[in-house]
């Protein structure tokens, strides 16, 4: 089956801008809420006022590779320091509070899925994203990878990493849809499949990732590099036709096609 | 329902280790005994604050893996990891594969976890805060702790994997994905389920929440005061059933049905009618092909904080369940809430019950609260089960519901 991409949302940290009417809502939220709430606003904002939406049948699966890392040491920091838990805080740290975020304040009522994997979190999410729209679970479904890294995580990097740059925190999310609820598609995906490669843990940490789309090859450091690389090869520079998509690194290998509109 | 037109997963093993027992015979013994152990971990609470733990009992004896599996890691392999290979090595040893067999096999690894894939290693944090040298054989454990990619690696399966990390209904969740990826023909066979240890940021972190009990938790009870934390591991093997009649080996039950639902109501509470849990159970019960007269028992979340007990029974009672045909119970009493794992650990506690056909009450509800709509079954009372269709069902922060409706074999 095919599977149709209707909208595509990319953002780092530094240049998120969040939307003035989630200000209230995220007041207390962390960035990697922040992070995943603009980014699933984004996709679905127009779709919601086009109306046909139904919260029932719109889900997400979020894959992060750190999940919200940084709220995680500032909990332990006051676990060890014998401070009191801020229980928001607590709350911030649980790696599914995202989704849990994005589902209440969009009102998506679907399934919410977090998946936690060093190796290709979006291309997790997006297999069984796409798996969901294939088995008619889901109408929509919001793809996302969401990542923030930490203070602590960039210090083992550059002690241990072999002098790898940091990455930039950001987030990545599709929206996927049965048939094109929202208008045409940008993209269309079939067929998508994940070889897991073989890596000692350090090894990740100066990773890069290939992605190979028209004949062409661009390398990208960092955990969101190619999911980011991907958004931006297809929706901006429009890089479309029908091109079998293959993004590699030392952990392993992603393969699909992924098809213009046009080319169906 | 599967792209042949076939419902449902034929569970080929099974295994658990949790506070009530190391394997998972010795925990349902336990259960039906009433037999409730607890601990006190010094410094696990806040200064000043103390509340009972549940305890695994890890080893390291195998029936099935290699007793070496691990030694010579370049990393610690973390108790999370540990936990699970424990319940992964009953579960494999029943399906009567062996190893080699399994390494000819498409077989996927669906594991949700919590703190299992946390960076949580104190002493490590403290030195980095201070600004001294840095353990760096900790920050490695932690970048080989997702616990599918170790599980895959150290078993040497080759199929597809996922670590689920939808708080307390990850172990459902990675049961429900398990049988969606059978479905669809993904694989051939998913050890599946939920593992997670204690740890300290937890235990602090649902304190800070004011959702801890000071004593034993009581589920369901008129003077339930919140939760006691617990660790362990639950694990189901599933496969078509159609393969494993062919090689002649034993299905000791199906996974009839999964749905999964959000609440879209609050960050940690769940909305008060259940409302996400309602949507997550009947499309469980349509996925199983099954109506509520067939479900004959309710494994519930019933973790004893005095929200979730009202949301499930509220939801319960609006549904149409009976109590009286429905028997709901709570095994949280006994295994403590392990998080991440309680899907995996319940869901098999409800296929060791089905099998049994006699449900035993919740460890440590005295008096069902009489404001319920629907009546949980109390500590000490037992019910013989109408059929041998039941629901586990795992509620988690994020408003997330997953419900998964189970077939026993009868034995």
């Amino acid at each position: 089956m095919t599977v149709p991409v209707t909208n595509c949302f990319r953002s780092t940290l530094d240049n998120l801008t969040v939307p003035g009417e989630l200000a209230r809502q995220l007041r207390r939220a962390d960035d990697f809420v922040h992070l995943g709430v603009t980014a699933g606003h984004g996709v679905l904002a127009g779709c919601m006022e086009k109306g046909g939406f139904s919260a029932k049948k719109t889900g997400m699966y979020l894959g992060s590779a750190f999940g919200p890392m940084q709220t995680n040491f500032e909990v332990l920091d006051q676990v060890v320091t014998q401070q009191p838990v801020s229980p928001i805080l607590f709350s911030l740290s649980v790696f599914n509070t995202a989704a849990g975020y994005i589902a209440s304040i969009l009102g998506i009522r679907g399934c919410s899925v977090t998946l936690t994997d060093f190796s290709f979190p979006f291309f997790r999410a997006l297999q069984q994203g796409m798996a969901a729209i294939e088995s008619g679970m889901l109408d929509r479904c919001l793809v996302l990878q969401v990542e923030t890294y930490s203070d602590v995580l960039i210090d083992g990097t550059s002690r241990y990493g072999g002098g790898a740059e940091p990455w930039p925190a950001g987030v990545v999310c599709w929206l996927l849809e049965r048939t094109a609820l929202s208008g045409k598609p940008l993209f269309l995906l079939e067929d998508l499949e994940i070889e897991s490669g073989g890596t000692e843990g350090k090894d990740r940490l100066s990773l890069q990732e290939t992605v190979s789309l028209g004949g062409k090859q661009e390398t990208t450091p960092g955990y969101l590099g190619a999911a980011a690389m991907l958004s931006r090869l297809l929706v901006k520079e429009g890089r479309l036709g029908v091109n079998p998509c293959r993004v590699e690194s030392l952990y392993g290998t992603v393969c699909m096609n992924i098809r213009s509109f046009e080319g169906v | 329902m599967a792209k042949d037109g076939t419902r449902g997963a034929a569970v080929t093993g099974y295994g658990l280790v949790a506070a009530p027992g190391r394997n998972s015979e010795a925990a349902f013994t336990n259960l039906q005994a009433g037999v409730v152990r607890t601990a006190a971990m010094e410094g696990f609470f806040p200064p000043s604050f103390s509340a009972p733990v549940f305890v695994a009992e890890l080893h390291q004896q195998y029936d099935l893996l290699p007793t070496n599996l691990l030694e010579n890691q370049p990393y610690e392999v973390n108790r999370t990891v540990r936990l699970a290979l424990q319940a992964v090595d009953e579960a494999l040893a029943r399906t009567g594969l062996s190893l080699a067999q399994l390494n000819r096999r498409r077989v996927g690894v669906a594991l949700g976890t919590t703190v299992g894939c946390t960076f949580h290693n104190e002493a490590y944090y403290i030195d980095w805060k201070n600004g001294r040298e840095t353990d760096s054989l900790a920050f490695n454990t932690y970048l080989n702790a997702n616990l599918a990619e170790r599980i895959q690696e150290l078993l040497g399966l080759s199929g597809p994997r996922a670590v689920i990390t939808n708080a307390c209904a990850s172990g459902a969740d990675a049961v429900g994905l398990a049988k969606s990826w059978l479905d669809v023909d993904l694989c051939d066979i998913v050890i599946c389920g939920g593992a997670d240890e204690l740890s300290r940021v937890a235990c602090h972190g649902f304190r800070s929440l004011m959702l801890v009990s000071q004593d034993r938790c009581r589920p369901f009870d008129k003077n339930r005061q919140g939760l006691n934390l617990g660790e362990g591991a639950g694990i189901l093997v599933l496969e078509k059933e159609h393969s494993v009649h062919a090689s002649g080996r034993e299905v000791y039950g199906r996974v009839l049905g999964y749905g999964i639902a959000g609440d879209a109501h609050h960050p940690t509470a769940p909305h008060p009618e259940g409302r996400g849990l309602k949507q997550a159970t009947a499309l469980a019960l349509t996925d199983a092909g099954a109506t509520i007269a067939d479900i004959a028992m309710i494994n519930a979340h019933g973790t004893g904080t005095p929200a979730n007990d009202r949301a499930e029974t509220n939801a319960m009672k609006s549904m149409g369940f009976d109590s009286d045909m429905q028997p709901m119970v709570s095994t949280k009493g006994a295994t403590g809430h392990t998080l991440g794992a309680a899907g995996g650990v319940e869901a098999v506690l409800t296929l060791l019950t089905l099998n049994c056909g006699e449900i035993t009450g919740t460890p440590g509800c005295s008096r069902v609260d009489p404001d319920f709509h629907f009546s949980p079954l109390a500590e000490g009372e037992k019910m013989a089960l109408t059929g041998r269709i039941g629901i586990s069902q795992s509620l988690a922060f994020g408003g997330s519901n997953a419900v998964l409706v189970m077939e026993g074999c009868g034995r």
